[in-house]
């Protein structure tokens, strides 16, 4: 440690979830998102059905687990948010910009997150009424959301605009409570009530006409779909992105565990947890699109709006609509989509907050006023506004497509290949985890998740470049895509750039690679 | 529901929810490690960011 001339004030601790459970409620909840609930049910029925759950268990076992052990070890072993615990790992500015690129995926994500939280809070509302009359579609589009022509400035909705000061204010509020007494707290009461709410909603559905169709599309199996590899690139790609891996959250929040923490025992419960949800999801989703086709004489696969935004905003007003008791069923459902939504948006902002803090020594309730306001203004300048939807749309594609997934592909081959940090982490893992992880995790992790994932960055830049993307025009997509890609890598460069108050470096990892359970080749 | 597609949602809600309750299982049969390896408890271990008194 420094030498001081006089006594140095009593180090501040790194804040720390309260035990196992703290932990594992927020992970889960950070987890179990809206795409759990709009993404998955649409995606395995369009890639074989019932045959879906043998790629997609295959790539939670391959790619999804193995990489959330990964981020576990990370920052568990390096105490840090992702620019400080990639900083550590690694010795270097590069990998402290790695860490800096991941914040800045998680800070353009939030910005846009909590628009889409806000409209399930509104239509939450509306469910009570049916607000949206015989025209959902036309509802959602003109009269909520007022979408323009792509434009980058429209005037605002206060529809939009009132929910997402609501959700950001609280979401800040949240924050500056730290993580035990703000976004643990926050997951205790939020996850039950999600789990309950969401289950009496599939079992309402299970009873509604025409449900039992609905599970005979989503699960029966179409066999072919196994030798397609777009489906066995679906399966990793919903994982993946399911289970928010490999873009900072699950290194900052496993940087909050107690150093003597088991990680690989819990990681199994969230990842399980996650899919279990989603499998629930799937049944309650395609019930309820059942008792949909039955009410429209039809079959599910006449039925459009499936999944995404399109799903819940106005294939399910419909359903509401014709369904008995349908304002319950409303409000449960976008209650649901709030509630998991809103966890996920304090898990991705505590990603910006937590680098914040460990670079300038900001506490939680500085973070938000400098950091998080700032973000919050820029959110509500962008997308509370007529160009919101589409703006929306293109900057959530390339900030997933591209931003995350190569966010993952650089981290594994940074610590596997070129650091060869790989083992290492495996005994820090081992070190402290009853469950042991083999030698298998250095192939999954440092092999096939560079090259699956790789895969599939290269095959989108593709279609990207190529195809483009929702009939945008091209100076669109250049400045909110593109130009999104290119803000990251200015924000990871720029951020890695700034001195730090203090040595990151003066540190030392637990438990000492010497007493890590290792064979062979030491690091 | 057709036989195969029950026989799915079946097996997959097997393999999935109970995937869940044997991980939870496991957690609670052994939430811990028996023997840490030496150190990493208390605060004189703290791995201290910032010295500062707000």
């Amino acid at each position: 440690m420094s030498q001081r001339a006089s006594a140095p004030p009593a180090p501040k601790e790194r804040e720390e979830w309260t035990g196992q459970i703290g932990f594992l409620l927020a992970a889960i909840g950070s987890a179990v998102g809206l795409g759990n609930i709009w993404r998955f049910p649409g995606v395995a029925y369009e890639n074989g059905g019932g045959a879906f759950m043998i790629p997609y268990l295959v790539a939670i076992l391959t790619a999804g687990i193995p990489i959330l052990f990964l981020d576990y070890a990370i920052g568990h072993r390096f105490r840090g948010s992702a620019p400080l615990s990639l900083r550590r790992l690694t010795g270097t500015v590069t990998g402290e910009a790695l860490g800096w690129f991941q914040v800045a995926v998680s800070f353009i994500i939030a910005i846009y997150y909590t628009a889409v939280i806000a409209w399930a809070l509104s239509y939450f509302v509306f469910s009570f009424t049916i607000a949206w009359g015989d025209d959902p579609a036309g509802f959602f589009v003109g009269e909520y959301l007022q979408v323009g022509d792509p434009t980058l400035t429209g005037g605002f909705v206060p529809g939009v605009l009132i929910p997402m000061a609501v959700v950001w204010a609280l979401v800040l509020v949240v924050l500056a409570g730290g993580i035990a007494k703000g976004v643990q707290r926050v997951n205790l009461i939020a996850m039950p009530l999600l789990v309950v709410g969401f289950l009496i909603l599939v079992v309402r559905s299970l009873f509604l006409d025409g449900a039992l169709d609905g599970l005979n599309a989503l699960f029966t199996p179409h066999w072919a779909a196994l030798t397609d590899p777009a489906v066995w690139i679906a399966a990793y790609s919903q994982v993946f992105f399911s289970l928010s891996i490999a873009f900072g959250i699950m290194i900052t929040y496993a940087s909050y565990r107690k150093k003597r923490s088991n990680l690989t025992s819990p990681g199994l419960v969230v990842a399980f947890a996650n899919s279990s949800f989603e499998l629930l999801a799937g049944i309650g989703v395609f019930a309820a699109l059942g008792f949909l086709a039955h009410s429209q004489a039809t079959t599910v696969g006449e039925l459009e709006g499936l999944t995404g935004p399109i799903l819940s905003f106005v294939t399910f007003p419909l359903i509401i609509s014709h369904m008995p008791g349908g304002a319950f069923f409303g409000a449960l459902f976008f209650g649901s989509l709030v509630i998991a939504g809103f966890t996920s948006q304090v898990s991705i902002l505590q990603v910006v907050s937590s680098a914040f803090q460990d670079k300038f020594g900001w506490n939680p309730r500085q973070a938000v006023a400098r950091i998080g306001i700032p973000m919050a203004v820029l959110s509500l300048l962008l997308f509370a506004t007529t160009s919101g939807l589409n703006a929306l749309d293109v900057v959530d594609n390339w900030a997933n497509n591209i931003g995350v997934v190569a966010s993952a592909v650089l981290m594994t081959v940074l610590v596997f290949w070129v650091l060869r940090s790989g083992e290492m982490l495996r005994g820090h893992l081992n070190a402290v985890s009853t469950i042991k992880v083999g030698r298998w995790w250095l192939w999954l992790t440092g092999l096939l998740a560079p090259i699956v994932l790789g895969y599939i960055l290269i095959t989108r830049i593709i279609a990207l470049i190529t195809d483009g993307y929702g009939g945008y025009p091209l100076w669109y997509l250049l400045t909110l895509g593109w130009g999104a890609v290119l803000a990251m890598i200015v924000f990871a460069a720029g951020f890695s750039a700034v001195r730090w108050p203090h040595n990151p470096d003066d540190f030392s990892p637990w438990p000492a690679v010497s007493d890590l359970p290792l064979k062979g080749a030491q690091r | 529901m057709t036989p195969s597609a029950l026989i799915l949602m079946v097996v997959s809600i097997l393999i999935l929810w109970g995937g869940l309750i044997a991980a939870i299982v496991a957690l609670r049969l052994r939430p811990e490690v028996d023997v840490y390896p030496p150190g990493g408890e208390g605060t004189e271990h703290t791995d201290a960011i910032i010295e500062h008194d707000t």
